[in-house]
């Protein structure tokens, strides 16, 4: 049975969310504190922001759970709460979530490195990635997003980790730098290759979010498109952030933004939403500017 | 020499026993240890930092050329002179309150490293506080302090503000991640800001007087 989102591509440009991180900051959280806790501490603001995503045009909303794998949340002491943390986050984007729009459960970097460069094994890596997808498709997702990887290693665990947890529609996405040569994680893998190793390992989908901002992201999405024919997931920052006399602003607007997630949409990509720096105002500028022939 | 070109190339392909045999080998034949610090150890972690500058060499390469360059330090380290170990400044590091972001963090730590220097790493989230206390007891040169989230920037200026109020003023302060600027640098009162994990040993080598 196909998938409801997979038959929807087939339609039309699918639109994710923006950035929770950088809403949370503008609601004033105190941002020493990790933002999965917020599932718990702050149910109402974090189903608002979800609400607020699903109200601009996002079709698909990511659920806050990208610190949410063991290996991460050991890190605050938090590993005993995995299966509270992940199953309220989801909870939330779905008590958000419209009939015909989806929940995507994010799974980010464990923040740790693998043997021999740092000290976590390969299999240590996937069971990690394995209990986090555990709870979050038996919580009810629609689909699961890996996101942010910069280390292919790393991301292959993750796969590897979500398919032994289930047959779940799975997305990689990984993080790239700009260089002269062209882009590379910061580990030194490229697109193709990243490409290769994660579809062989049964992801479905293939993306990229976070580094680069909407402009260099273009060139990227092109990279991307000709490297594989699953369904592809971009997502770009809002430019870098500026802060002066204590004010701090994302240097990109939405209208800039959305100029260029129409260059992103004509460059090949499926799926577009934001990563750091983005709002529900650039979500809803997107939608616009992708409906405008 | 024969000696000092292996050891340099040891350390560009991060084979950490040749380097550690190499050094040896130096010693034993009565190489000045300047000679080895400076040609092979330090001239080829600023091949190794240009590279990765430049996009040509990435994280994994970098990591490995630190090892077996601090591999070659530690032999070298008992046999400092006076002048050597003054040269070495030392440096605290960490993530500014807050913030969990550690990669830029640790790369610029292994520059540092590669370029001589002694580095004392204090982790993620550190409290201003922190930073100043460790570096009165370590008499330490440089705080340096990393930060990816703008909400964790203002943690920098309590950094600057409080080595001052506890008259460490002789201690320099260098800030540096993606949301940064020299602005803002300007506005907490830093003395100066890296844009990138080579930029950081430059601006260090600058605050030394190197």
């Amino acid at each position: 049975m196909i998938s409801p989102l997979l038959e929807k591509l087939k339609e039309k440009v699918i639109l994710f969310d923006g950035a929770m991180g950088t809403m949370l900051m503008k609601a004033g959280q105190d941002p020493i504190k990790t933002p999965i806790l917020l599932n718990l501490d702050e149910p109402d603001l974090v189903a608002d922001i979800h609400k607020q995503y699903y109200v601009a045009g996002a079709d698909v909303v990511i659920s806050n759970t990208f610190g949410g794998s063991p290996l991460k949340l050991a890190a605050d002491g938090l590993e005993g709460k995995l299966v509270e943390l992940n199953r309220e986050a989801v909870r939330l984007t779905r008590r958000s979530c419209p009939d015909g729009k989806f929940v995507a459960g994010d799974i980010g970097p464990s923040g740790k490195m693998l043997k021999p460069l740092g000290d976590v094994a390969p299999e240590e890596m996937q069971e990690s990635f394995f209990a986090q997808a555990g709870v979050l498709i038996e919580a009810g997702v629609d689909l699961i997003t890996i996101e942010t990887m910069y280390s292919l290693d790393e991301a292959l665990a993750a796969v590897q980790g979500v398919r032994k947890a289930g047959d779940i529609l799975l997305l990689a996405s990984m993080t790239y730098s700009k260089t002269k040569n062209g882009f590379f994680t910061v580990m030194g893998e490229n697109i193709p290759r990243c490409v290769s190793v994660l579809e062989e390992a049964g992801a479905d989908m293939m993306g990229a979010n976070c580094t680069l901002n909407s402009t260099d992201t273009i060139g990227l999405t092109k990279e991307l498109r000709a490297a594989t024919g699953r369904p592809i997931l971009i997502q770009p920052n809002a430019g870098k952030p500026v802060t002066s006399k204590g004010l701090t602003y994302y240097e990109q607007t939405p209208a800039e933004f959305a100029k260029d997630a129409k260059k992103i949409q004509k460059a090949g990509a499926d799926m577009i939403g934001g990563c750091c720096g983005t709002t529900p105002e650039f979500i809803q500028a997107v939608k616009e500017e992708i409906a405008k022939v | 020499m024969g000696i000092l070109e292996d050891v340099y190339n040891a350390i560009i392909e991060g084979k950490v026993e040749d380097v550690a045999a190499g050094v040896e080998q130096g010693l034993n034949a009565g190489i000045e240890v300047d000679d080895i610090l400076k040609k092979s150890l330090l001239s080829a972690m600023d091949l190794v930092g240009e590279r990765f500058g430049e996009g040509e060499i990435f994280i994994p390469q970098v990591i490995w050329s630190a090892k077996a360059m601090q591999a070659g330090m530690d032999l070298l380290r008992p046999h400092f002179s006076e002048g050597q170990r003054k040269k070495s400044a030392r440096i605290i590091i960490g993530t500014a309150q807050g913030d969990i972001h550690d990669i830029g963090k640790n790369l610029v730590g292994m520059m540092l490293e590669g370029a001589g220097f002694e580095v004392v790493d204090l982790g993620v989230d550190i409290k201003p506080e922190q930073f100043v206390e460790k570096a009165a007891e370590e008499k330490a040169d440089i705080i340096a302090v990393s930060a990816l989230l703008t909400t964790t920037m203002i943690s920098m200026a309590d950094v600057v503000s409080l080595k001052n109020e506890k008259e460490l003023s002789s201690v320099k302060v260098i800030i540096g991640g993606a949301p940064l600027s020299m602005d803002f640098c300007k506005e907490i009162g830093a003395d100066s800001f890296g844009v990138d994990a080579m930029d950081a040993v430059a601006k260090v080598k600058e605050l030394m007087d190197l």
